[in-house]
């Protein structure tokens, strides 16, 4: 069987003669003989270029998917000036259309696309044995139409052409038969031309657009090849192609400039022609993709209405002409822009361009779109992550900016408004943001709804109030967290509850405090720049100096741990510490389990590590008794009480088999340390002591009497009195308020 | 996915065949380098097998298949397997044969010297035994021999495959593979008074399946033009001609014109009718043909290669878009490597990998540098 070849322009010249450095390279390198399945047929050049013509023999299988054969000549043209990358053509006559193809001006000889970066990127690694290399490569994948990566875009194939048409992704979905074009266009300006963003998103404005645009979306029938086999110069000749694949472009360009006669600036006016050629493997088999293209015509509604023959102008009126018909030979000079198609990102590519295989569809509720929340909130979004409702009720001023998501656009908007906009606006057909403006403790029906569906409630408030609101006020389903950082915005915090919710975020919040007086590296934790407050409203009021670099970090890491949470059912307290020297290091703290007493309004809610704390001290010092105070937390609002830790007897304590005396010494300091290292979160909030075995946890005389005393003392600052009396068999006996 | 490697040995042969199931099947072992040559282009055989071995921790061939007792087929052979009959054949570090495949002539003839004496010795020590062998086809003289081991024919019958059948132990459904003997027949044998090594060779079609696409291997081991006639009238008598259907034809004889037709030509061999027959008609799309040989040069020689023959292959395979290579042109002359041909769903593809310097670089040590 004889293979022909395409003649190739010019004369043949020595390799020595060729006047490209590259050309030389190519030849030498093939001459050598150093690579294997490749030979030199010729060195040839033309007015302009030099060509090096090889032989390659690429890896190919007996039943191809594509006929590439086991030799094939391929011609390599090269740019004199070097601007263009050396341009491998296919001699064979009958080279197959293969994916990857150049769109160029003319079909033949076929032009391989090699590379997908563009050239002035790939010059400073290009060598003559990389390019044989890929040449090789590209023919032995093609073979097994295994090159095609199924989501790669398509503007590989045009190369050179700098003007994109952003398009509905749905447009590039081979399921969908029909594609509706309700859709706007707007164009934006730029120093190569302009970019035509086509979109069905209703928060896309284009009442002002200066350069109004309408859009055309045709369908070819699906086909077993490509169809559109270089690239079409004009509207005549677009047409033509399309008429092989039952496509009236005159006829439904027709059509539609029909229904837009009566639009305003028909001169002014262009129209985007969007053509869509579904693609399967054989006659009968699905469509597997479509291949996308668009033009734009360089004429204006009325320039097309004319050379259809539709309109006539006449002594500057446009009039409409009934009746009557034209062919678009007429139409023949109006040229084609070939533009570069592109999907508009959705929630799933965004995920995979996150390098996440899904998306996550968690429907979240966030609490607070401050600094670290809009921040956070963002991230997620950005990477597919999530269906969000956002709950904010504050309006965006200026020394928000300084440190928030939102721009200078949204000055003076509802922060979860615009955080909305901007998110919604990066997808099409897709919104993945509803913004609720309102004040969480007094909540809508708007708040109910989206919580009766959340999977997730992240409070990102900084407010301890409205932690704990979320924690213990709302009725929801969801697991909670909360992310927040400390006062000097060095550390970021993650409260996550369990997907049970056994470990409720006020009782994280908790095992958070007794960490935090426990390590040493929390010391300065919650210090507030040199300001110790005795009592602290909150200790996450994120005060109005920290770096927007900071937060940008742990606003970074606090996205990733919202997935991390996500993808894990278990509870967990971490703290992210940034260093001076630009460090992050990570503290995992263990979440406490804790037990509920209630006593008339009051409910006590017990660490269980504190409650073993008190039996392990008991039982260190039997036979005699022993004590100390109990450190823990009030929550007025609510009577809750959270005993925590407790400190060790002190040293001038007495200490007997029938009786315990506890002493002062050091007490004093360490509750104000404790109330300094936690902003006033923990403090003092009662006693315990212990019996001997055999006696039951019944108070005595004694016992009533210390009570008594506690109950005068803390009546000093409106809280209730508390007592633990710890007996045998790790029983602790605790009284609140009162002894019955 | 199953695998053909083809080793660049001159003119010998040695034939890999991994399993995708991993089972590995040799057809022929020579081992013709010279060792104390550093040009010599031939691959270091031992080495290369034993590397492969390692690599995929096997200890043994599931067969070993002996075309016919040639040097070129069986060089070296007794230095690297290790051999039943013989003590001083067996240590740890020489691989095993589960089973040994030898034509019936390999057991009968008389007279073998040298590395022939041995690897009779070895399948008459099996087929004693009746383990681990298998013997194509029954001529009267291995009845004959039998008889005189005080053995019977009829108690061997299970280790024996005739031509016309396919071998058992290896399935299409289980391994993806099926062999069906052509050559030897027992008729032929009968006619003649002496053994002749390549009339009585073992030749056979080797159907590969992967995910129900069939890949077809003829192995012709040095069968001359009047053998294949013979193949192809019987063949077509028996109107199996699927069975004679390939994909990959293993040359006979490493390109002589002899497995062509009587004439070598000037230019080009012409092949008898039947021959013509089998590569112009039986050849698949994209055929691929494998000339076990030292390179094709463009002058005339008593010794295959016949470049008379090749012009003719080489037309023969481009007229089905396939090619021809040459074992010890591949992937080029001065460079020779083993000829690897990976066969899957997309059929049998020959492995070209441009290689990377870098790579190699750091694969290999580096030359000794320094003053000495």
């Amino acid at each position: 069987m004889e293979i022909l070849y395409w003649e190739m322009l010019g004369e043949p010249i020595p390799p020595d003669s060729l006047r490209t450095m590259k050309a030389r390279e190519l030849s030498n390198l093939i001459t050598s003989g150093t690579l294997p399945y490749v030979s030199l047929i010729a060195t040839q050049r033309d007015d302009r270029h030099d060509y090096v013509v090889i032989d390659v023999e690429p890896e190919v299988p007996q039943r191809p998917v594509y006929d590439i054969r086991v030799t094939e000549r391929i011609a390599i043209r090269f740019d004199p000036e070097d601007n263009v990358s050396p341009e491998p053509l296919a001699l064979r006559q009958d080279f197959p259309l293969v994916p990857h193809l150049n769109f160029s001006a003319e079909e033949f000889p076929r032009s391989l696309c090699l590379f997908e970066e563009v050239y002035s990127e790939q010059k400073i690694h290009w060598t003559a044995a990389r390019f044989v290399r890929q040449l090789h490569n590209w023919l032995s994948q093609t073979a097994k139409d295994e090159l095609h990566q199924p989501d790669q875009p398509l503007e590989q194939f045009l190369v050179g052409v700098f003007q994109h048409a952003i398009l509905p992704p749905d447009i590039f979905n081979a399921d969908i038969e029909n594609v509706a074009d309700d859709i706007s266009v707007t164009a934006a300006d730029h120093p190569n031309g302009y970019t035509l963003i086509v979109s069905r998103n209703a928060n896309r404005d284009i009442s002002n657009s200066a350069r109004p645009f309408r859009a055309l979306v045709l369908e070819a029938q699906p086909r077993t090849h490509g169809v559109i086999r270089h690239r079409p110069s004009s509207l005549a000749e677009l047409h033509d192609y399309l008429s092989e694949v039952d496509c009236d472009l005159e006829g439904k360009l027709r059509t539609k400039l029909e229904h837009w006669k009566d639009l305003k600036n028909q001169d002014g006016t262009g129209v985007i022609i969007v053509v869509r050629l579904p693609k399967r493997r054989h006659d009968k088999s699905p469509v597997e993709n479509v291949e996308v293209l668009a033009f734009v015509p360089v004429a204006s509604l009325q320039k097309l209405g004319e050379a259809l023959g539709l309109m006539a102008s006449h002594e500057g009126y446009t009039v409409a002409l009934l009746g009557q018909t034209n062919t678009l030979s007429r139409a023949d000079n109006v040229p084609l822009i070939l533009l570069n198609p592109t999907p508009a990102l959705t929630l799933s590519s965004a995920a995979a361009l996150n390098n996440y295989h899904s998306r996550c569809e968690y429907h979240v509720v966030a609490v607070g779109a401050g600094a670290l929340g809009s921040q956070i909130i963002m991230n997620l979004v950005r990477s597919g992550f999530g269906n969000w409702t956002i709950i904010d009720n504050d309006i965006l001023l200026p020394h928000n900016l300084a440190r928030h998501q939102l721009m200078g656009s949204a000055l003076g908007f509802p922060k979860a408004e615009s955080l909305a906009y901007e998110a919604n606006l990066m997808f099409e057909g897709e919104y993945p943001v509803v913004p609720v403006v309102t004040d969480i403790l007094k909540p809508s029906d708007e708040v109910f709804k989206a919580l009766s569906t959340a999977t997730l409630i992240a409070d990102f408030s900084a407010s301890v109030t409205v932690a704990r609101h979320i924690s213990l006020g709302m009725k929801a389903e969801a697991r909670r967290i909360s992310l927040f950082l400390n006062p000097s915005g060095t550390d970021l915090v993650l409260l996550a509850e369990d997907v049970e919710r056994d470990h409720r975020l006020d009782q994280l919040e908790m095992s958070y405090y007794r960490e935090v007086i426990r390590r040493p590296e929390l010391v300065s934790h919650l210090h507030r720049g040199g300001k110790p407050l005795r009592y602290a409203r909150s200790c996450r009021d994120v005060s109005s100096q920290i770096p927007q670099d900071t937060l940008s970090v742990l606003a970074g890491i606090g996205s990733r741990a919202v997935r991390h949470v996500s993808e894990s059912s278990t509870a967990q307290i971490s703290i992210w510490q940034t260093g001076e020297d630009l460090s992050v290091t990570k503290l995992l703290l263990q979440p406490s389990e804790f037990s509920k007493e209630t006593f008339g309004e009051w409910t006590l809610w017990i660490d269980k590590s504190a409650h073993l704390t008190l039996s392990d001290l008991r039982c260190s010092k039997l036979p005699n008794e022993t004590g100390g105070v109990l450190i823990g937390s009030y929550d007025l609002q609510r009577k809750f009480i959270y005993v925590v830790d407790t400190l060790p007897s002190p040293p001038d304590s007495e200490e007997w088999p029938t009786l315990y005396i506890r002493g002062s010494e050091g007490i004093k300091d360490e509750v104000q340390r404790i109330e300094r290292l936690t902003n006033g979160m923990l403090t003092y909030i009662g006693e315990w002591h212990s019996h001997p075995e055999g006696c039951g946890t019944q108070p005595s005389d004694d016992d009533r009497t210390l009570f008594a005393w506690i109950k005068d003392h803390l009546m000093m600052d409106g809280l209730p009195p508390l007592m633990a009396i710890a007996g045998e068999g790790a029983q602790i006996q605790w009284f609140l308020s009162e002894i019955p | 996915m199953h695998c053909l490697t083809f080793f660049p040995l001159g003119n010998a042969d040695c034939c890999r065949i991994d399993l995708g199931n991993g089972k590995k099947i040799l057809f022929d072992y020579a081992n013709m380098r010279c060792s104390d040559d550093e040009n010599d282009k031939r691959i270091d055989l031992p080495s290369e097998l034993r590397r492969d071995l390692e690599e995929t921790g096997k200890k043994s061939f599931d067969v070993v298949a002996i075309t016919h007792l040639d040097k070129d087929h069986i060089c070296g052979l007794s230095e690297f397997f290790q051999l039943d009959h013989d003590k001083s054949f067996q240590d740890d570090d020489r691989p095993q044969i589960d089973e040994l495949w030898v034509p019936a002539a390999i057991i009968t003839e008389d007279g073998c010297e040298n590395e022939a004496a041995i690897v009779q010795a070895e399948a008459r020590f099996r087929l004693k035994q009746g383990t681990g062998i298998r013997v194509f086809s029954r001529p009267n003289r291995l009845k004959d021999w039998l008889e005189a081991e005080g053995l019977k024919l009829e108690d061997r019958l299970d280790l024996i495959t005739d031509a016309g059948q396919t071998i058992p132990g290896l399935e299409l459904e289980t391994d993806g593979l099926e062999f069906f003997v052509h050559s030897p027949f027992a008729i032929r044998q009968n006619d003649c008074d002496l053994e002749d090594r390549n009339i009585d060779s073992l030749i056979v079609q080797a159907t590969f399946t992967v995910e129900g696409v069939n890949t077809k291997v003829l192995l012709g081991a040095d069968a001359g033009y009047e053998v294949i006639a013979d193949m192809v009238k019987v063949t077509r008598d028996h109107a199996r001609e699927e069975r004679l259907e390939w994909d990959i034809f293993k040359l006979c004889h490493h390109c002589s014109y002899t497995a062509l037709g009587p004439d070598k030509g000037e230019e080009e061999t012409e092949p008898i009718d039947e021959v013509k027959w089998l590569f112009e008609t039986q050849s698949q799309s994209r055929a691929l043909i494998v000339s076990t040989s030292w390179p094709i040069e463009n002058k005339d020689s008593l010794q295959p290669p016949h470049y008379q023959a090749a012009a003719y292959y080489r037309r023969s395979v481009n007229k089905k878009n396939g090619e021809f290579r040459v074992t010890m042109e591949h992937p080029k002359p001065t460079a020779p490597e083993p000829l690897v041909i990976k066969i899957d769903a997309s059929g049998a593809t020959v492995k070209k990998e441009i290689p990377l310097g870098i790579s190699i670089i750091t694969e290999t040590s580096a030359p000794r540098a320094g003053l000495q």
